[in-house]
């Protein structure tokens, strides 16, 4: 790691105001379990003058329902999130989700919001001056996306505005599946708009000196089944190669309402709208369900290394969907 | 987990006799690894120390134009910056194919420059003050390019062949024309595999300290440190006396820490503290150990077997040619066992073996947990089952007929032929086969043996042999143990030139010392290594500690009981066989009489005031008579047996293996401490199980960069990935297995990883009914076969 100066910011309004003064050279860390790989590796464009740290501000960890509302302060950690008694009660999507992020070291350390603003894991992006080759790739202010012409097997099948990394976040997943919100903190003030609108073209949409403060999460009526898979190569701390997030209500038998998310297969979390409408006032059975699996992958477009993500897809969504309707766990 | 120990008479017998071998004793060093005391390389702080870091290469084949470090030394804090210019007035000698530092760069992080500065933040900084101006040369990454590229080392090779042991890279016996014309069926398989890399959690590090004209050098290489202190006198034309290498705690090697890596950045180091005139320490990071280490030789490799068999499933003859990519240097020792393998798995009549082992621009090959026999199992098994498999045979009853067995010749490529002494594939084959249950589970060749949804079970097996006596080595490396007793207490230290690499070498040469001199473990210390004033050593690896270095410690514990035993008789004047030693009584008793004694201190006078025992290991290749069958007059060698059985999960509509089982058999003769042997078993099935499924390093074919550098993106399998009821490890415990040693004990740290990778790959056959010629069975390529996604066949296989 290369220098840089270190403040413990006491407040939020501290921390924008430290962000504010550095203009775009600073970083916010927390657990640090992303920031400090990108540090060591040194890939961004311009190495940041100043990490400003957020774990010394007061009153951002915690776990609390106020009128029907799941909020989870920022800086709390996802170990904290997946044992909340609370949360697998009633959140159980996001249980799940923060339980496969990482390993038990990196879920004691990293926090929820962290897990949200995390960066691509796209190995072009990701490749490091200590190997020797560093490729200066769109998000780094050049002309290509190296991915696309290489190996781009962990990439998008679902195109991309240039870069085709993928959101690397699973619990950006399952808080789209229900259809969540996130709210910020920015010197413009607080705002607050649903997690899938953090994302835009691969990259946080958000303004330079914004902070994530909260997750919101509203209830899920009590009916409603939860179910996260989570596809990759080993079981104890892969990206996921393909993930998906369902919630599904049915009422005898015919689907009430549905939200689909994937992760893993496109630039921002992806929800499945048009699956969902096929599915809601429809019987749940394996013949809708692999229909909707169909559906899930019918706009795929893959690139040279990965259309092995598109039967994975469409048999997970399939997957997910009957083990919604049969209350049946992961297996 | 579960370990089934199955001894032999014989072995209940000897169990009797040992006080101390044969128990389930903890490494030595545990305590202090596992409360952090124990010290590593980077746990080494010496007074002013600078720290180093080093300047890599983009282009995976380049000759530098232009280098100005000019700005960097002017960096506040930086001390020296060193380039290939320094080379020549630092006198430090070069031999290509084995640069410290020169004007060319032959893979991608290949090093073009270091700095040395107050920290390792200005270091880095100042690596992005160096001007380098590249002429980037075409390169390549596979054999098949290789073939028809220009001459990368043209110093010393026209031809890109690599100058390595072993040349020229051709073996046969017998007739393989007149074998195949005698074989009722003919088949040819190809095979590939990528590179693989070590992954161990230690990063080479290296402390360089100048005091004078001394050169002290603290670091974790697999060589012993008296070796490694002769590579880095000859680098730096000094005397070897001269060069103090200690030899630190290794967090891990698996044939990774053996000499060029842990000695290019102990050099780099070395050249950084002369030129600042201060001590250096560099520590690499996880990215840097994908191109400052080796990868397994050999590296990305074609294999072509031709194989035939007579219609009652003997084996007739074999023909195979292996293609190697071996990086930008190597000793080709793996290519080497690569045709062991091929000559002494089976028994067939007419073998025929050739290599053709190419330089390629990526780093060089080396062992991994092996030299070459892992990566000829896939290939010659693929052969082997697919001719079991036309015979419509079983392949346990296949290798029952064919398998290598006790008394058949061992074909040796670098030394002579000797007879097997001990050991056995098919015994071995058919006891596991029983208790994994085999008959009864299997339902033929590409048949799964259950279908549930989209769920496909498969079953395999595989067999592979393994040296267990060391690879050949030159004289200087012969093993030596001294043993020291401290006449004041009778606590015994032991020093040789090599570290435990995590196989429980300490552990069990001390149970060796211990349980001659009869002494409790706890009163015995292996001193920790370094050069000046210690014996040369053999090492610690190809398998070899637990019949070489035990073999000395062996005649040095002896010598020493001797000795002592011979003094104290002369002194009581009683037949010396009425001798008790008791060292940590400090004294020597008549049985019986203990009130007949003679005090420890008083043999140490008589000895000089020290009393010490010295051993060495007799030479593998002449040894004594003992090595001749009396019947044969044959020279008798020894060799691992192993086999191994997997039963695995398919879902044929994601492509994702689970492992349900796996089985490892060996027969190791004795076994010295159970919790080595069981520890050594899972470690090796579980490394091979992740090469199998997920490992392998992807390159970026455009510019020949690896893209999964690192822990998160290089998938092995973590304690997570298994399970309690995956593993069952099982041993045929009999003496006479290992008759050469003197505990009658083999090495299996190696073997087991080349047997196991494999039962995976025929398992995942039989439950998809897809031949798959190649790994890691990754998700992508599974998907490929069933024909469900396109995958591109991509350079370096992955």
């Amino acid at each position: 790691m290369k220098r840089f100066e270190h403040f413990n910011a006491k407040t939020i309004d501290e921390a924008i105001l430290l962000l504010e003064k550095y203009d775009g050279e600073a970083k916010v860390i927390a657990g640090g379990t992303d920031l400090i790989r990108v540090l060591k590796d040194d890939i961004l464009p311009k190495y940041p003058k100043a990490i400003i740290n957020l774990k010394t501000i007061a009153n951002l960890e915690y776990i609390k329902e106020e009128n029907g509302v799941l909020k989870i302060g920022s800086l709390t950690r996802l170990s904290d999130v997946a044992s909340s008694s609370l949360i697998k009660t009633k959140y159980n999507l996001l249980s799940e989700a923060c339980r496969s992020v990482g390993t038990p070291q990196i879920r004691n350390m990293g926090t929820i919001g962290g897990n949200l603003c995390q960066d691509v894991q796209c190995w072009y992006y990701r490749a490091s001056k200590s190997l020797g080759k560093v490729f200066h790739c769109l998000r780094k202010g050049g002309n290509v996306c190296y991915a696309v012409s290489g190996d781009n097997r962990f990439h998008s099948i679902f195109g991309g505005k240039g870069c085709v990394a993928v959101c690397p976040s699973d619990v950006a997943i399952a808080l789209t599946a229900l259809d969540a919100l996130v709210k910020t903190k920015g010197p413009l003030g607080e705002r607050v708009f649903p997690v899938s609108e953090l994302y835009k073209d691969a990259a946080l949409n958000l303004g330079r000196s914004e902070i994530v403060t909260e997750i919101q999460v509203p209830e899920p009526p009590p009916e409603a089944r939860q179910i996260w898979i989570k596809f990759r190569l080993r079981n104890s701390l892969d990206f996921a190669i393909v993930s998906v997030a369902v919630m599904l209500t049915l009422e005898e038998g015919v689907c009430k309402d549905v939200r689909i998310a994937l992760g893993g297969v496109a630039p921002t979390p992806k929800r499945l709208k048009e699956v969902e409408d096929f599915l809601k006032g429809n019987y749940i059975n394996s013949e809708t369900a692999e229909k909707a699996g169909k559906m899930a992958v019918a706009k795929a477009f893959p690139l040279s290394h990965n259309a092995y993500k598109i039967p994975i897809t469409e048999s997970l969504v399939k997957r997910v969907i009957l083990m919604a309707k049969d209350h049946r766990t992961l297996t | 987990m579960s370990f089934k120990i199955i001894k032999s008479e014989k072995a209940e017998q000897k169990y009797k006799e040992w006080k101390v071998l044969g128990k389930p004793i903890p490494c030595v060093n545990s305590y202090l690894k596992v409360t952090g005391k124990a010290a590593f390389t980077d746990d080494i702080i010496r007074p002013n120390m600078l720290y180093g870091k080093i300047l890599r290469s983009p282009f995976a084949h380049a000759k530098i134009v232009k280098i100005d470090a000019s700005e960097a030394e002017a960096l506040p804090g930086v001390s020296s910056v060193i380039t290939y210019k320094d080379v020549e007035t630092m006198g430090v000698s070069q031999k290509p194919p084995a640069y410290i530092l020169t004007d060319r760069v032959f893979y991608v992080g290949d090093v073009v420059a270091a700095v040395a500065a107050e920290d390792e933040a200005i270091a880095e900084e100042a690596l992005d003050l160096i001007k380098v101006e590249y002429e980037p040369l075409p390169f390549w990454l596979t054999p098949e390019e290789a073939s028809s590229a220009q001459p990368m080392h043209p110093e010393v090779t026209k031809d890109n062949i690599v100058v390595g042991m072993w040349p020229p890279y051709y073996r046969s016996v017998g007739d393989i024309k007149e074998g195949f014309k005698g074989s009722d069926i003919i088949v040819d398989v190809e095979f590939r595999k990528p590179n693989i890399k070590h992954m161990f959690l230690e990063n080479f590090t290296a402390v360089a300290e100048w005091r004078g004209d001394e050169l002290h050098v603290w670091s974790h290489p697999q060589v012993g440190a008296v070796s490694f202190a002769m590579m880095l006198a000859s680098i730096f034309n000094v005397p070897t006396n001269k060069v103090h290498v200690y030899q630190c705690f290794i967090g891990g090697g698996f044939g990774g820490k053996m000499g060029d890596a842990p000695l290019r950045v102990a050099a780099l180091a070395a050249m950084l503290a002369k030129k600042s005139g201060r001590p250096v320490k560099i520590r690499t990071n996880i990215r840097e150990h994908f191109v400052e280490g080796a990868v397994l030789d050999p590296g990305i490799s074609t294999f072509k077997y031709k194989i035939g068999a007579d219609k009652l499933g003997n084996l007739k003859a074999i023909d195979a040619t292996v293609w190697a990519g071996q990086g930008e240097r190597s000793i080709n020792l793996g290519i080497v066992y690569c045709g062991d393998t091929i000559f002494n798995t089976y028994r067939i009549p007419n073998r025929s073996f050739k290599a053709y082992p190419y330089y390629t621009n990526t780093p060089m090959s080396q062992a991994l947990r092996a030299y070459g026999s892992q990566a000829g199992v896939p290939p010659l098994e693929e052969a082997v089952n697919e001719i079991a498999e036309k015979l419509g045979m079983d392949p346990v009853d296949f290798i029952i007929k064919n398998g290598l067995r006790d008394g058949d010749i061992v074909t040796q490529y670098l030394h002579n032929d000797f007879q097997l002494a001990g050991g056995s594939l098919p015994e071995l084959v058919q006891k596991a086969a029983e208790i994994f249950n085999w008959k009864e589970k299997w339902k033929g060749w590409s048949v799964p043996t259950e279908i549930s949804g989209s769920k496909r079970r498969g079953i395999g097996l595989a067999v592979a042999t393994h040296t267990a006596w060391g690879v050949p080595q030159p004289d200087r490396v012969k093993d030596t143990v001294i043993i020291k007793v401290n006449v004041n207490d009778g606590t015994v230290e032991w020093v040789t030139d090599g570290r435990d690499i995590g196989s429980g070498f300490d552990t069990v040469v001390s149970q060796v010392i211990a349980e001659v001199l009869g002494i409790d473990i706890k009163d015995i210390i292996h001193a920790p290594p370094q050069s000046v004033g210690q014996p040369i050593g053999g090492w610690t690896f190809a398998s070899k500690a637990l019949q070489s270095t035990v073999f000395a410690a062996y005649n040095a514990a002896n010598n020493l009981k001797r000795n002592i035993i011979t003094a104290a008789a002369s002194i009581l004047n009683v037949d010396p066989n009425r001798l008790v030693l008791d060292l940590k009584g400090t004294r020597i008793y008549v049985a019986g009489d203990p009130t007949r004694y003679v005090k420890l201190s008083k043999i140490g006078e008589i000895y000089g005031g020290i009393l010490i025992g010295i051993g060495s290991c007799p030479s593998h290749y002449e040894g004594p008579e003992s090595y001749m069958d009396p019947v044969t007059g044959r020279r008798l060698g020894m060799k691992g047996m192993f086999c191994s059985f997997a039963e695995v999960e398919v879902d044929i509509e994601t492509g994702k293996i689970d492992v349900i089982k796996l089985m490892v058999a060996t027969q190791p003769g004795m076994i010295l401490n159970p919790l080595m042997v069981y520890g050594q078993l899972i470690g090796s099935a579980v490394h091979g199980m992740g090469c199998m499924l997920w490992e392998g390093i992807i390159y970026d074919e455009k510019t020949g960069t690896p893209l999964n550098a690192s822990f998160i993106e290089y998938p092995i399998p973590t304690a997570l990935d298994v399970t309690e009821d995956q593993f069952v490890c099982v041993t045929i415990v009999d003496p006479d297995d290992a008759k050469l040693t003197p505990y009658r004990a083999k090495g299996i740290a190696e073997g087991i990883f080349a047997a196991m990778w494999h039962s995976i790959h025929m398992a995942v056959y039989n439950a998809i009914g897809r031949k798959i010629r190649e790994f890691p069975l990754r998700p992508e390529k599974i998907l490929r076969a069933l024909g469900k996604a396109p995958f591109p066949q991509t350079k370096g296989v992955v």
